[in-house]
């Protein structure tokens, strides 16, 4: 029997007279379809042809028998005498394997992968080879695919631009780069391939060996994060986040490292600013508190009724209740301006808006309004415009003069402007810079009760109609808010 | 006679709250609304204890604790700061600077008049 498994074995070709070859095993070569099975003599020449063969390289028994195998070779393989070279391979190894490109009868190249045997007689004289070949095209199209797919991934990856990702090698320097890396960090691929990736840290994190003991745990844990400070190339800093992946090929060895970094110096400045909000919210609130946990525990005493000041004790813990109250709904205007709530947006008429404003916050003693508004309707959430209003006039009262005015004028065809002025001593020139920002406020009005939230709020809700709110200093000097609404479709 | 305390805080209803309080403990209290009002009454008066807020209207506490410091004849008058800051560094600048007590806001009764009593001059 035929005998190619393994090798290095010299396997034997033993139908002798005594071992008659078996037609079932010879059936069955003839008849197997994925395997080109055929024999060839001591020279080359082909013996004997299956259905695996007939199928994959196209010729029938009568058209290929007796035809040197060398006919499967390509022409530069030829040229330096492939087949030739591959018998004696196979007769000094015994066995010989390839892959490489065959040629079919229609002159078309498949990829096989071949192995030739010698088969001796029993008496260890050289019968021939035994050729085993099989058709690889289908398996190359999947390599091929999978190669495809790779380059996919590496273009996927080179156009991210959120984030840096990059290769290291072994030792920590940069092989690779993207368009995300070149964002964030600054270099091109140029300049910074070859580099180390200890460029990227700080002079602090250099001095405490940071990028050696990254790669060192990513090393050990397969993975390693960190969130800190990173350099750029112009030698700013950015707050990264980075991830750094250890990379091993099939054997384990260990390729390099997979770095992913993401700038997040936005939203960590978000966080800083939520948190310094919290800070001056709670800050605003110890002082009503105060008086309210003060002045309460200090009528617990019967006797504290017998005091002629009881009403106004009773009188400075209601107001400062009270300051609570506006201060914690004001936060929670701001809240909801900070998330961006909307309210659906309707035509207000502004004559009625300012009248209701009024009427709900009527001058104190000794301050007159002067008020000119015309009919125009404009876009807003008729609530919020009234808190808008509000929110200037008693800023007005508080910290203006005695003169106020409120006056409107239609100027676009779509475009109303309400001015809010007074004659007091207007707004410094530093603080007018943050006068919107919450809890700006000015030094001088630091004894006047307020929570530095109003103007915040006016400016949010006045964005949210779409519109915009200016400070510009009126002629005398005196503070003057300008609003610019979208009219409504009034005219 | 009783010990006579100085209030200095730009919140009226502080103010009020802590004048009410420490009345009903004894004490004669006059109260100063920033650092400007402060300087006019401690050039005529040598109170017992000043109750001092770190943030005023027209400056900073931490300028009349100074001056306090470094006037011969008010050297020896306590100051106990009442602040809204709470922060160690804070608390530790106060006390080096020659605060004697030193007072968070939110307070209750008991903490207030504890400090009064603990530093007024003469206790």
């Amino acid at each position: 029997m035929l005998d190619i498994a393994g090798p290095r074995r010299r396997p034997h070709l033993r139908p002798s007279p005594s071992h008659p070859e078996p037609t079932t095993i010879r059936l069955l070569v003839e008849s197997v379809l994925d395997y080109a099975i055929f024999l060839l003599d001591e020279s080359g020449h082909i013996l004997s042809w299956n259905a695996g063969a007939q199928r994959i390289k196209g010729y029938k028994p009568q058209e290929i028998i007796g035809k040197h195998f060398s006919i499967f070779y390509p022409e530069e393989d030829l040229a330096w005498d492939k087949p030739g070279r591959e018998l004696k391979t196979a007769l000094q190894e015994g066995r010989v394997e390839d892959e490489g490109w065959r040629v079919r009868k229609d002159g078309s190249r498949f990829w096989a992968s071949v192995v030739i045997t010698p088969l001796y007689e029993a008496d260890g004289r050289l019968r021939g080879f035994g050729k085993v070949t099989r058709d690889l095209s289908e398996r190359r199209l999947a390599e091929e695919h999978l190669r495809r797919s790779e380059e996919e991934f590496r273009m996927l990856v080179s156009h991210v631009t959120d984030y840096a990702i990059f290769m290291l090698d072994a030792r920590g320097y940069v092989q690779t780069w993207n368009a995300g890396a070149q964002r964030i960090k600054g270099w091109t691929a140029d300049e910074i391939i070859g580099k180390h990736f200890s460029t990227f840290y700080t002079q602090e994190d250099l001095d405490a060996q940071k990028p050696e003991r990254e790669l060192e745990m990513a090393k050990t844990a397969g993975r390693v994060e960190d969130e800190a400070w990173r350099v750029r190339k112009d030698g700013s800093l950015f707050w990264a986040n980075v991830v750094i992946t250890a990379v091993y090929d099939d054997d384990g060895h260990l390729q390099g490292f997979a770095k992913i970094t993401r700038d997040l110096t936005d939203r960590r400045n978000a966080e800083l600013a939520k948190d310094r909000f919290i800070a001056n919210a709670a800050h605003e609130l110890r002082t009503p508190l105060s008086v309210v946990i003060g002045l309460s525990s200090h009528l617990r005493n019967p006797k504290a009724v017998e005091d002629p000041e009881f009403p106004e004790q009773i009188d400075a813990l209601a107001r400062q209740a009270i300051r609570m109250r506006t201060l914690v709904n004001n936060l929670l205007d701001l809240t909801q301006i900070v998330q961006g709530k909307t309210r659906p947006l309707s035509e207000v008429r502004l004559d009625d808006a300012v009248e209701r404003a009024m009427l709900t916050l009527p001058p104190p003693d000794g301050t007159s309004v002067d008020t000119a508004i015309g009919p125009e309707t404009v876009r807003a959430d008729p609530g919020r415009l009234d808190q808008v209003i509000t929110n200037l006039l008693s800023n007005a009262y508080r910290y203006g003069g005695k003169r106020i005015t409120l006056r409107s004028e239609a100027r676009a065809p779509d475009l109303v402007v309400l001015e809010v002025a007074d004659d007091g001593p207007g707004v410094s020139s530093e603080l007018a810079t943050v006068l919107f920002e919450p809890f700006k406020r000015g030094a001088e009005t630091q004894a006047i009760e307020g929570s530095g939230l109003g103007l915040a709020i006016v400016k949010g809700f006045v964005e949210s109609f779409q519109g915009r709110i200016d400070y510009a200093p009126a002629d005398g000097g005196g503070a003057r808010f300008l609003i610019y609404f979208k009219r409504g479709e009034d005219r | 006679m009783s010990s006579r305390v100085l209030i200095v805080d730009d919140e009226p209803d502080i103010l009020f709250m802590i004048k009410v309080i420490l009345r009903s403990e004894g004490y004669e209290v006059v109260a100063a609304s920033g650092v400007a009002e402060a300087r006019a009454q401690l050039s005529e008066d040598n109170p017992d204890l000043v109750l001092l807020d770190l943030r005023l209207a027209d400056g900073e506490g931490w300028d009349v604790l100074r001056d306090l410091r470094e006037d011969g004849r008010l050297e020896r008058v306590p100051v106990v700061i009442l602040s809204a800051h709470a922060s160690p560094g804070t608390i530790q600048r106060a006390l080096s600077e020659g605060a004697a007590g030193y007072v968070t806001k939110p307070f209750v009764t008991s903490e207030l008049v504890g400090a009064v009593r603990e530093h007024a001059y003469g206790n």
